[in-house]
């Protein structure tokens, strides 16, 4: 055989020069190593940190609609006004809420089922970069006079597309993140052995799975359609036809994980085992089960007897997980932390969504005439303050604070020494006021249907509760930089788990485990082990 | 100097079942993607039946055809899962090979479908027909391009009666593909 091109010339690696004088370079560059990653940890942390950014600034944008709304119109642009309050739902559910619980599993899922690395991690990082993309060009195209209610053609056909991608961002990673779940575990891990919140993670899942794709379509088929800019935010546009998405039951899809992680810390803090594994299991199926949305489009699926039933039952559940997990809290040796307060807190919030669904649901029994309240929304014809609304935020809201419980729980996991254990307890109480305010004065709108003057003030509540909100998220966001740099303190109230996340070091090393696996034969392998060893 | 040391072990096996369920997964997706549009094209049907499809025919022929090539595919790849599960390779190669052959006609049907219906993107109803039909295309042409990858990987004898996953899983997307054109030529084709 002839050889026909030059041998590339060996340089001294020796000397760690080349023959040319270059220094030899055996190892990728920090950027190189991050942009060209698979790993899971450094893909989950990217998605938390940037998604805990997005999320600070689209609640700036919310407090900015809300006080808009509070002053009359006058605080803001007539135009920015409008693009502002279609788009922040959109921004708070698709680059905030949803990309930060992903961010978690993507860390969190492998290490809980004691998987060496998440299921496709090139397709896992295919989906962060594609979502930081979408999330850059939603933002681009909101702030030029894009996106829905924009009165440019082209930005708003931008804003319209990159709602699709942001989409097929969130649908990728989750598929990873399910894979993982269903064919990582180790021998003996049953699906009913599975960690609380890799089990809700599979459950929320398949429920992306059954809503993404819906939205996904609509923005498909109004791209297709060449859509002029009134065609996308007018009473019949490709907004509206989305608006189903902030709007029970599907609102609820991305805080079902929410329970998985507290009954999970509950479990680690307390170190008692769940005494109902199964039934707890069985409530996170029927969560999802009544969070199914993609049927309730119209206003008069919001009618109907089933939509009723969901709104109301989807209560069940949640305080079943909520009380199953405070059992565990009880049965054990108290510990508050930040991770837990932040929490519990999640939980409540979402508890006070599912009353303002629950009255919903209650208004519509007789047509309306059992009490009347106005449910509101963000655009279209039944656009303005409301229950709906207020419920959204209540959400989005619970979704945020039980993210970052989960970061500062989970800390020592995330990153060595975990992230600074006082500011997790110091932003509880900030997040539950931020919280509340958020949501319930839109709630309180809605119900009460008070005069302008007592509506502007509730739309002030609610913007300050965003502001707060905000503030705590971007207090989070600044303890996740100061885990980063290594400035967190492993305190001796650091939860040890019974589930493999604790067996990995901290950081978890690549491949996520130094020592073998103990065989699993409960739900709690490393509480096996320990109970063994002391027997 | 060796440049592979006598005592590196050989590479694990990829985790057993991890692309069949992607795949599953993915296809559960993409099936809510195609019943999402075709709901759509029914509510807009509905909405405007006094001119939906009254410029154009659409016949009934091709459509059968369509699936029957389809449903032709679907045979030939189980027989392909069935033959890699036994190591009979060759049989795999023949079902593979075949099931594109399908993939390739029904394809060729469905552009030839698009020209003889003559819709126009213009027409009220151009963008939801198109919209469906070229999704479901899509998807056709997405899963040949998987059951090629996964012949070509076959071929370089990454599966077996070990690891039948790849071929399986290529043949869990043809199968979605089948039944979502089974409910696009009963909702666009045949109630019209």
């Amino acid at each position: 055989m002839a050889l026909t091109e030059t041998r590339p010339t060996a340089g001294d690696t020796a000397s760690g020069v080349t023959a040319d004088g270059a220094p030899i370079r055996t190892q990728p560059t920090a950027v190189e190593q991050v942009l060209g990653t698979g790993d899971h940890k450094t893909i989950g942390r990217i998605f938390i940190g940037a998604s805990l950014l997005f999320t600070a600034s689209d609640l700036v944008i919310s407090a900015l609609v809300n006080l808009q709304a509070s002053s009359g119109g006058d605080l803001l642009e007539k135009t920015v006004g409008e693009r502002f309050t279609i788009n922040h739902p959109l921004a708070l559910l698709l680059c905030g809420a949803m990309p930060l619980i992903l961010g978690l599993a993507i860390y969190l899922v492998p290490l809980q089922v004691g998987s060496p690395t998440l299921a496709f991690p090139r397709a896992a990082a295919a989906s962060l970069w594609t979502w930081l993309l979408g999330t850059t060009l939603f933002t681009v195209a909101l702030l030029i006079k894009g996106s829905y209610g924009g009165s440019s053609l082209k930005m708003a056909r931008l804003g319209h597309v990159s709602v699709g991608l942001l989409c097929l961002s969130l649908l990728v990673g989750i598929v990873c993140v399910m894979v993982t779940v269903v064919s990582h575990r180790p021998a003996g891990m049953t699906i009913s052995r599975v960690p609380f919140f890799a089990f809700s993670m599979l459950v929320t899942g398949a429920l992306w799975l059954g809503t993404l794709p819906v939205v996904l379509a609509i923005v498909t088929l109004w791209q297709i359609r060449r859509p002029q800019v009134s065609d996308l935010s007018g009473e019949a546009g490709a907004f509206p036809a989305v608006q189903w998405l902030f709007h029970q039951p599907a609102v609820y899809i991305v805080a079902i994980p929410l329970l998985g992680l507290l009954a999970d810390a509950c479990g680690s803090l307390s170190g008692q085992r769940q005494k109902s594994y199964t039934a707890m299991q069985g409530l996170l199926v029927a969560l999802g089960a009544l969070s199914f949305g993609s049927w309730a489009q119209g206003d008069a699926s919001r009618e109907t007897f089933l939509w009723i039933v969901a709104a109301v039952a989807i209560a069940l559940p949640v305080l079943g997980l909520f009380g199953g997990s405070l059992d565990t809290l009880r049965r054990g040796k108290l510990a508050v932390t930040g991770g837990l307060a932040l929490l519990v807190t999640s939980v409540l919030l979402l508890l006070v969504a599912i009353v303002a669904g629950a009255l919903q649901g209650i208004s519509t029994i007789g047509s309306g005439r059992l009490f009347d309240l106005t449910a509101g929304d963000f655009g279209g014809v039944t656009g303005g303050p409301g229950v709906a609304v207020g419920q959204f935020y209540l959400v989005i809201a619970a979704v945020v604070v039980g993210g970052i419980g989960a970061s500062f729980h989970w800390g020592s996991r995330l990153f060595k020494g975990g992230l600074p254990a006082g500011a997790g307890l110091a932003l509880a109480p900030l997040a539950l006021v931020g919280g509340l305010a958020f949501g319930l004065g839109q709630v309180i709108v809605g119900i009460a249907q008070p005069d302008t003057k007592g509506s502007e003030v509730l739309l002030a509540i609610s913007g300050s509760g965003a502001i707060v909100l905000a503030v705590a998220t971007l207090g989070a966001f600044l303890a996740f930089l100061g885990g980063a740099a290594g400035k967190g303190t492993t305190s001796s109230k650091d939860p040890k788990g019974g589930t493999f996340e604790w067996l990995a070091a901290s950081p978890p090393v690549a491949g996520n485990f130094s020592v073998d696996l103990p065989t699993v034969e409960s739900e709690y392998p490393l509480s096996d082990r320990t109970e063994e060893g002391a027997n | 100097m060796a440049l592979i040391p006598a005592t590196l072990s050989a590479p694990p096996l990829p985790r057993r079942r991890q692309l069949l369920f992607g795949t599953t997964f993915a296809a559960v997706g993409v099936a809510m993607f195609e019943l999402a549009l075709v709901g759509m094209y029914l509510a807009q049907r509905s909405a405007q039946r006094n001119v939906w499809l009254k410029e154009n025919t659409i016949p009934l022929t091709q459509p059968n055809m369509q699936l029957g090539t389809l449903i032709l595919g679907s045979i030939f790849i189980q027989w392909a899962v069935w033959s890699i599960a036994r190591n009979e390779r060759g049989q795999a190669y023949l079902g593979l090979g075949l099931t594109l052959l399908m993939g390739a006609a029904f394809l060729n049907q469905t552009t030839f479908l698009w020209k003889t219906i003559g819709l126009r993107m213009a027409q009220p109803e151009g963008p939801t027909f198109y919209a469906v039909t070229g999704a479901h295309f899509a998807i056709t042409a997405a899963a040949m391009i998987f059951i090629a990858l996964m012949g070509i990987r076959a071929l370089g004898g990454q599966f077996s009666s070990r690891l039948p996953d790849g071929v399986s899983g290529a043949a869990i997307l043809w199968h979605v593909s089948v039944a979502l054109y089974t409910v696009l030529w009963l909702a666009v084709y045949i109630m019209k």
